[in-house]
């Protein structure tokens, strides 16, 4: 363990007094050691035996500790230093090392550079803290520390918003670039899309996801991306192709704009959220819908009436439907609207920009003001000078949108009477007709006044603190400079001052003169520029990159005034020849070094930082990523921390489930002391004691979708999930919420649509029931009506037949008495007339009782069976029958019939029919004119229509209401039994045509008879 | 024109019977006119008259068919089982008002030799016998 040759016994360091001076005006510190061997002759220990006055800073100890490097510091034989003491001391090679030390009260990353020397090894080593602690210094070291301890803070945030991000329920992702790389997506984000997120992270999204291009979302992306315009799509199929199988889900899905510091959208945040069931489950809700409607149509087909009813009843269902697309319709338009609202929209009509819609955002720009209607130079004419009306007029006359990230605008915003100045992403959009023209101006602005003033505060801030830091440390680092002018001056130690400066990590220049010239550089300064001969040459001549990026100007500044100059990560960009561009950032000091009090040169030291720098520069771009995701989220999402369930994290969504609250950094039950009494606190109790997540399904909240708009009832499902520390112990309740106000809407309405079909169903059914009854009544007494006409037919006949024995006994009779009576007495007059009535009133009766048997035989054997009859030939046989009586009244009687007119009826029935009618025509003429009768055929589409017309006596309508009827004689003067009309209308419809009578009295009368094809 | 010895008239109308036995008689056309009021009556006179040869068995038959008791047709199915030696001398003729046309098909199938409607008249009577009597 202790080293045979032990440090009491060793010979002891003396350097003379300029070497003394050196090392103690060092900024780095250094330190000499001595070998130890163990008893095998192994070098495996260090002894000090001298730490400068920085070394002696840097690690607390006096200038020639006791102890060996065991005792003071164990660490360097677990962490590799040791072994590169050893190496450097048996090698006698040189050599640098850099290490984050973090023990032995050390806690910084150090730059160490050995040196062999003779028995000796020089060890110098430097790290940030290595500076003097000078109040200036310290107030620097403060600054620093504040900001570690802000790094600190965001760190810690930014593993609060990592593990948000990843556990939220909600799919998010971030795509970067024309190439949509992917470059973050949570755990659910990956599971929707089926793969690892080591798989995906950076790669282009559409080769990462080969199954997801050509569904659509290229374009999409391309369009959110070129246009800055956020995006949704509600329940969007999308197919993955999983190991095992396809599947096809369903996403509500919100595409929105990421832009960078220049307000260009460069990259597209995305959150989705599986709605697959819901839509699966309306889908079966729908598909049970349709059967309903298909047992409608069952429904439909049982009666006619029912029919009619369920008629109706489809067309209050399509009104239905059609209501519900129109819903569905408004709804994508206003959300179309909602999307924009959040910024201020106006749509201007005309040459002369007159307001034709405001959104809400809009009006409260200014409240106190008339809009619509007017011109814009009537309502803002406080913008007049600031070029906003030139500009909407080029818009307007050019077509050519205008767009900028940043506008200033000065009005009288406050209604105070005096103007003030915001700031707004505007927007002018020209809108054309279907012609093509510009019709209108669409103005979207958005307020982002908060963050220019913020931003500007910051940057002001910034300045006075630079100031002020300057100022500070000047007086303290002239000390510093007078000392290095001093070692400048000795002229004879320069080479060891040299040597010393060779072995430091910094990287250290001298230069001479107003021109800088190069006096000496170190190999660290060396390695910088590699390649370039520096010494003996002017800084601008060899360094005219340096000299570019303000360096020169830097070094004019310390020249002229003295005053040393501090930079803090300052970036230089690197151009050498041979190699691409690249950043470093630097910490370095510019110090003017005097001889005889006046200004001769500069020295620089300077520690490259571009790790620190680069690792913490990514670490507050993924922090602020992280942030942003969180922050712009759509859904609600909140973090409580420890037992009380204080808010810690609320996103804007969150917050407006409780517009105008506190919350942050408040207790639940404080913030929220409404929630005494209910479920929510034992709710958040119960996961905070059990570790178990809670999901609440479908809660409906009233709030406002978007800031500043008018509140709505928004279903959401909570889930609570337990925050745990890296050891597992519940510090913390986290609550995510997504909207499922639409599916919630949709089933109910669903629901409500089958409730009314339901009903309606049953309505039909009972409607069914009374139809069918109605029915059944009816079938009774038709059965009833059937059996009473064949009694009636029976009856008919027997009469007939009753009379006609007795009637046909009287007939004998005459004839016997005329056979008895002796001629003498049947010549007597009144005989012979009252036998002349006996035989007329025996004719009469019987004519009637041989037609009371037609009819009888009508009903009881129907017309003969249909065949073609050519209808002209028939016309002709009656006529020809009719003969005498036309001749005797001088009937002028004209045929109209096709000679290949062909009718399909009983042959018989058709002569009835024609001789009917024909000799109606001819016995009721008019006394007081020549008679005319026309009868007329023609073929129709489907009919044969036969006209019989005359212009004799015509009937009344009531008349012509009684012409059918049986036993109807309308007229005493001619023969007739009031039968005949009766039997032509019986045949006519009895073989399934029409037969109809238009007539006036005096003037004449038509039959229409129309027969079927 | 010939004179049959013997006529039978079936009807329940005494009226009608009264009036043709009046015509037959003072037409000559038949030397004895028998009459039944019913089917029943005239099975009986027929037995009566033509089971042994008489000169009164009946040449020719006037039958109504609406009768009590034994109408038209059930007259005719029982004369067709009575053992008559001169059953096939006998002429069976329906006189009768118009028929109802089912029983008129009815009557295609019975053994009559013809078919006369009400009333009878001089002329009837002088085609019946040209018929089936000269």
């Amino acid at each position: 363990m202790a080293a045979f040759a032990s440090p009491e016994s060793a010979p002891s360091f003396e350097p003379d007094s300029l070497l003394q001076d050196l090392l103690a005006v060092s900024l780095t510190a250094v330190n000499l050691l001595r070998p130890c061997y163990s008893p095998t002759g192994e070098l495996d220990d260090f002894a000090p035996a001298y730490f400068n006055p920085a070394a002696q800073r840097m690690t607390g100890l006096p200038e020639r500790p006791v102890g060996t490097a065991r005792t003071l510091f164990p660490d360097i034989f677990t962490n590799g230093i040791f072994a590169f003491y050893r190496q450097v001391f048996e090698t006698s090679e040189p050599g640098q090392l850099e290490r984050y030390y973090q023990a032995d009260g050390l806690d910084n990353y150090f730059y160490i550079a050995a040196r062999r020397s003779g028995q000796w090894l020089w060890v110098s080593f430097t790290d940030t803290a290595d500076q003097p602690r000078t109040a200036a210094e310290n107030a620097l070291r403060e600054r620093q520390a504040r900001e570690q301890q802000a790094r600190a803070e965001a760190e810690q945030q930014r593993g609060e918003l990592a593990y948000v991000v990843a556990r939220a329920p909600v799919a998010m992702g971030l795509l970067r670039g024309p190439n949509f790389l992917i470059e973050l997506a949570n755990t659910r984000m990956s599971q929707l899309w089926g793969r690892p997120a080591e798989q995906l992270l950076g790669q282009p999204h559409f080769e990462a996801l080969p199954d997801l291009a050509g569904q659509g979302f290229e374009q999409v992306l391309r369009d959110v991306l070129t246009t800055g315009q956020a995006y949704e799509q509600w329940e969007q199929p999308i197919l993955i192709a999983q190991p095992e199988q396809r599947y096809k889900a369903y996403l509500n899905i919100t595409y929105l704009p990421e832009y960078d510091a220049s307000g260009q959208p460069t990259g597209i945040l995305i959150y989705a959220s599986d709605v697959t069931e819901q839509v699966l489950a309306r889908q079966q809700v729908q598909l049970l819908n349709e059967e309903l409607a298909a047992l409608n149509e069952e429904l439909r087909a049982s009666n006619e009436e029912y029919q009619q009813a369920n008629a109706a009843l489809s067309l209050s269902q399509q009104q239905l439907e059609a209501a519900r697309a129109e819903a569905e319709a408004e709804r994508q338009r206003l959300y179309q609207v909602l999307m924009r609202m959040p910024a201020n929209i106006a749509l201007l009509r005309g040459p002369e920009h007159v307001y034709d819609l405001v959104n809400a955002e809009y009006e409260r720009l200014f409240p106190a003001r008339t809009t619509l209607g007017r011109t814009i130079r009537e309502v803002i004419p406080d913008i007049e000078g600031q070029g906003f009306y030139e500009l909407l007029d080029r818009v307007y006359e050019t077509g050519e949108p205008f767009y900028e990230a940043e506008t200033e605008a000065w009005a009288d915003f406050a209604g105070t009477g005096e103007p003030q100045r915001r700031y707004y992403r505007t927007t002018f959009e020209p809108i054309r007709n279907a012609q093509g023209q510009v019709t209108e101006v669409l103005n979207v602005a958005v307020d982002i006044t908060a963050q220019v003033e913020a931003r500007q505060q910051v940057e002001q801030l910034n300045q006075e603190l630079g100031t002020r830091v300057q100022a500070r440390t000047q007086e303290t680092l002239a000390l510093q400079a007078d000392l290095l002018a001093a070692a400048q001056r000795q002229v004879q130690v320069r080479e060891s001052f040299y040597q010393v400066f060779e072995q430091t990590p910094a990287a250290v220049s001298l230069l001479r003169g107003p021109t800088y010239r190069f006096e000496y550089v170190n190999p660290v300064y060396q390695q910088v520029f590699a390649g370039r001969q520096l010494v003996g040459h002017d800084f601008a001549e060899v360094l005219p990159d340096a000299a570019a990026q303000g360096y020169l100007a830097m070094l004019e500044g310390v020249y002229h005034t003295g005053e040393t100059f501090f930079g803090a990560e300052v970036p230089f960009v690197s151009e050498q020849p041979d190699s691409p561009p690249h950043t470093v950032y630097f910490n370095f000091t510019y110090q003017a070094y005097r001889e005889h009090g006046e200004i001769v040169g500069i020295s620089t030291f300077a520690l490259d930082v571009t790790e620190q720098v680069l690792a913490r520069q990514e670490r507050e771009t993924q922090r602020q990523q992280l942030e942003q995701l969180f922050m712009q989220a759509p859904t609600p999402i909140v973090i409580l921390d420890g037992p009380d369930l204080v808010f810690q994290l609320v996103n804007p969504a969150y917050q407006r489930i409780f517009p105008g609250r506190a919350l942050a950094d408040k207790p639940l039950l404080e913030a929220l002391p409404e929630l005494v009494g209910t479920p929510i606190p034992d709710l958040f109790q119960r996961v905070y004691q059990t570790g178990e997540p809670i999901t609440v399904q479908e809660l409906p909240l009233w709030m406002a979708r978007y800031e500043g708009h008018a509140p709505e009832e928004i279903y959401w499902t909570f889930t609570y999930q337990a925050r745990r520390t890296t050891h597992g112990v519940i510090d913390g309740v986290r609550v995510f919420a997504h909207d499922v106000t639409e599916q919630v809407r949709t089933r109910q309405r669903v629901h409500q649509l089958n409730e009314e079909l339901d009903e309606a169903n049953q309505e039909l059914a009972a409607i069914n029931e009374e139809l069918m009854a109605a029915n059944e009544e009816l079938h009774e007494s038709n059965t009833q009506l059937s059996r009473t006409n064949v009694d009636l037919d029976t009856f008919v006949y027997t009469a007939s037949h009753d009379l006609k024995a007795p009637i046909t006994n009287i007939e004998s009779i005459v004839l016997a008495l005329r056979d008895t009576l002796p001629a003498s007495v049947q010549q007597d007059e009144v005989v012979a007339h009252l036998l002349d009535l006996l035989n007329q009133t025996v004719g009469r009766f019987q004519l009637t009782i041989g037609q009371l048997t037609d009819i009888s035989r009508l009903q009881l054997v129907h017309a003969g069976p249909a065949e073609p009859v050519v209808l002209a030939p028939v016309v002709e046989n009656v006529r020809l029958d009719l003969a005498p009586a036309i001749g005797a009244a001088d009937v002028r009687l004209s045929v109209e019939v096709a000679p290949d007119l062909v009718v399909s009826f009983s042959p018989a029935n058709l002569r009835s029919i024609v001789y009917n009618l024909l000799s109606n025509a001819v016995k009721y003429r008019a006394a007081d004119r020549p008679a005319q009768v026309r009868v007329h055929a023609e073929q129709t589409a489907s009919e044969v229509v036969l006209t019989v017309q005359d212009n004799g006596l015509g009937m009344s309508e009531v008349q012509q209401r009684q012409l059918f009827g049986l036993f109807q004689r309308l007229h005493t003067h001619v023969e007739g039994t009031g039968v005949g009309l009766y039997i032509t209308k019986r045949l006519i419809e009895n073989a399934g045509g029409r037969i109809a009578v238009q007539s006036q009295p005096g003037a004449g009368t038509t039959f229409t008879v129309t027969f079927p094809a | 024109m010939p004179t049959l010895a013997s006529v039978l008239l079936v009807d329940d109308d005494p009226t009608t019977n009264y009036l043709n036995k009046l015509l037959l008689t003072r037409m000559g056309a038949a030397e004895q006119v028998l009459v039944a009021e019913n089917g029943e009556q005239a099975l009986r006179t027929l037995v009566q008259t033509c089971v042994a040869e008489t000169t009164t068995c009946p040449r020719l038959i006037l039958l109504d068919m609406n009768m009590p008791v034994l109408n038209g047709l059930g007259f005719l199915e029982a004369y067709g089982q009575l053992p008559l030696t001169q059953q096939q001398a006998i002429v069976v003729v329906l006189l009768t008002s118009s028929l109802h046309p089912v029983d008129l098909a009815r009557a295609q199938q019975l053994p009559i030799a013809g078919l006369l409607n009400k009333p009878l008249t001089k002329e009837k009577v002088h085609t019946l016998l040209q018929e089936h009597f000269a």
